[in-house]
């Protein structure tokens, strides 16, 4: 039952969250709270859909997505930095308009309630070879997946560098964490803030079109269930560094893969049902930073 | 040049208090109109007005949708008013009292999630009649539908133990709730009966509009041989549907609460139909013809309520000996010899 098949699930499971939260922690790292994934994803994903249905090119579709996150994502920075909305209730608003946005849109474009499920709809496909999958464990966790997900986790190894590597990368860190200072040394802060939320209304509408188009080829309402706000949840968890991120988020895939599984051992459902919330309860306890503090005080005993 | 800024300011005020009291007064009788306008409508003629409220979303291709098409047809032929509202948890309340304010005289509330809602409201509006689609309420002014969705699930269950190759068949629902905990009861006492040999088990998503862990808690049962999935669980059901079908046509779901046969063609052999466009419909006929009825009522296989319905297109070839089978059953449990439970066992 535990076989290596659950790797597999995992990093379906890990894919839209970490993508979300790669474009979540550019924001975060360089001073803007922006909540609006949820929103993004499932506008993302209802747009790449719709360009699905009616291109019948799952490329464009996912351009469509990225296109709509980064619309999304400007009108948040319309709304917050030229206007000076407060960052929490224009992102919130912007949650609950863009979920009704979409349902709005798909009941004018295609006169369905809820749901759009079509024939013409065109998802991504996915990339399966015999060679990767005669590879143990490595062929388990990324056989037989979309090119989102390689993506994915390509992506947000290459925002590690970006961010601790790069010119670009260290200006973002700076404007985060002392904005003064950072434009006192001549860093275009707003400048550098605006291309973070371009780069995060990206991920987030290609999220989107993992989840629709990449895991299924339809779309319904609210079809994200809250996996921009775990999204949100991992950053936090993360401190923000890209590598944690994928820890983070590897670990939700696998509780929710778990979940899955363990159901089939005829264990208590309402148990199996919580276990990947209590994942994340027990991640608030194992933060790294405390891991190595409480390391740090155990050497000190051993000294 | 203070001093007059100071009264100015005092004087604003008070218009603005005054402007709020006008406000009230005025609101206050404009109700007490309406409220007496709705009082002479009902003396000389009942207007007919009934609201559907539903938590789960409009588009399910389901009961949620079955539901309206009943509240269209019932509004056609005896000519109510109709509104649909699809409120988020916490609004149902909101949502509920508007729609009584509004002078809808029958409201529907379709499933158990408000019930909660309606047992606080229904006391402060004593001439609105109240229609709970699955619950247990008992109030003067409410009717409570439920069926006994065991009785069909239990014919599905029965056909599909008969039907599956691999010897193993499952039901993914979509919380352990009242319906959805009857149904597997059902479906697992049926599969059981035909083959006690037969692996059956039951998964929960967990939500009722979540297609991705759908689609996933399908793969996962189809990657360990289950043949026959019955689903349980409205929008979740969409990812379910594509996992069969990309499987191809040595699976197939069993569909609930509607004709599913259509959704795929040829992998839907037949659905746990409950007929919720009849059960909303029929209440329509009976308020207008003033027959209506407060209580709980339970509806199943005898009223005709519930079934296990066979694909009209019927690709999958159903033998005939499936079908008596289930005929058969179905005589038995209508006349009572055999009673499927309507409670999981203890695990």
């Amino acid at each position: 039952m535990l076989d290596l098949g659950i790797l597999g699930v995992t990093m379906r499971m890990a894919t839209p969250i970490l993508l979300a939260g790669t474009g979540t922690l550019y924001n975060d790292r360089a001073g803007v709270t922006n909540i609006t994934l949820e929103g993004s994803m499932l506008l993302g994903g209802f747009f790449a859909v719709a360009c699905s249905f009616f291109t019948g090119s799952w490329v464009l579709a996912a351009l469509a997505g990225i296109a709509t996150g980064i619309i999304v994502s400007l009108v948040f920075y319309f709304l917050t930095s030229i206007c000076g909305g407060d960052e929490l209730v224009v992102g919130f608003s912007m949650n609950v308009l863009l979920d009704g946005l979409s349902i709005f849109l798909l009941k004018q474009i295609f006169h369905q309630s809820g749901s759009l499920v079509d024939e013409r709809i065109v998802g991504v496909p996915q990339i399966s070879s015999e060679v990767l999958g005669g590879i143990p464990i490595i062929g388990d966790l990324f056989n037989g997946q979309t090119w989102i997900v390689y993506f994915t986790f390509a992506f947000a190894l290459l925002t590690w560098v970006i961010l601790y590597r790069t010119p670009f990368g260290l200006k973002v860190l700076a404007c985060g964490e002392s904005p003064q200072a950072a434009a006192t040394v001549g860093v275009k802060v707003l400048r550098i803030r605006f291309i973070c939320n371009l780069i995060g209304g990206a991920l987030c509408g290609l999220a989107g079109v993992q989840i629709s188009l990449g895991f299924l080829s339809l779309f319904t309402q609210g079809m994200t269930v809250g996996r921009g706000f775990i999204a949100l949840g991992s950053v936090v968890f993360s401190k923000g560094n890209p590598l944690r991120l994928i820890a983070v988020t590897m670990f939700f895939g696998f509780a929710e893969a778990m979940s899955n599984r363990v159901q089939l051992m005829q264990l208590p459902s309402e148990l199996v049902l919580m276990l990947p919330y209590l994942a994340v309860v027990i991640l608030t306890f194992v933060r790294f930073d405390r891991l190595k503090k409480i390391k740090g005080m155990k050497d000190q005993e051993a000294c | 040049m203070k001093k007059t800024k100071k009264w100015l300011a005092l004087g604003l005020a008070l218009i603005l208090t005054m402007a709020l009291f006008a406000g009230c007064g005025k609101e206050g009788e404009e109700q007490g109109e309406q409220q007496g306008g709705q009082e002479e409508q009902g003396q000389e003629e009942k207007t007919l007005k009934a609201a559907m409220i539903t938590p789960q979303k409009l588009g399910d291709d389901g009961p949620i949708d079955a539901c309206y098409a009943g509240l269209q047809a019932g509004a056609k032929d005896f000519g109510y008013e109709i509104k649909v509202l699809e409120p988020e948890a916490g609004e149902y309340e909101d949502s509920i009292r508007s729609m009584c304010d509004d002078g809808y005289n029958l409201i529907f509330c379709i499933f158990s999630q408000m019930q909660d809602a309606v047992s606080r409201i229904a006391p402060e509006y004593p001439d609105v009649m109240f229609v709970q689609v699955l619950g247990d309420l008992e109030m003067d002014n409410v009717k409570t539908i439920n069926y006994k969705d065991q009785e069909a699930s239990f014919l599905c269950g029965l056909a599909a133990a008969t039907m599956s190759k691999t010897g193993k068949v499952a039901v993914i629902a979509g919380a352990p709730v009242g319906d959805n905990v009857r149904n597997i009861a059902g479906f697992e006492a049926g599969a059981r009966e035909a083959n006690p040999e037969i692996e059956v088990t039951h998964l929960y998503v967990g939500s009722f509009e979540d297609p991705t862990k759908g689609k996933e808690l399908a793969n996962t049962l189809l990657d360990e041989d289950y043949d026959m999935i019955l689903q349980v669980c409205a929008s979740s059901s969409m990812g379910i549907r594509e996992a069969v079908k990309e499987r191809g046509t040595d699976v197939c779901m069993i569909g609930n609460c509607v004709d599913e046969s259509t959704a795929i063609p040829g992998q839907v052999p037949f659905s746990n139909f409950s007929d919720h466009n009849k059960t909303v419909y029929s209440t329509m006929k009976e308020f207008a013809e003033g027959k209506f009825e407060a209580g709980v009522v339970n509806w199943g296989l005898e009223e005709g309520m519930t079934k296990c319905i066979f694909a009209e297109d019927d690709i999958m070839e159903v033998p005939q000996e499936v079908k008596d089978l289930v005929a058969e059953y179905e005589q038995k449990i209508i006349d009572g010899t055999i009673v499927p439970p309507a409670e999981l066992e203890e695990e």
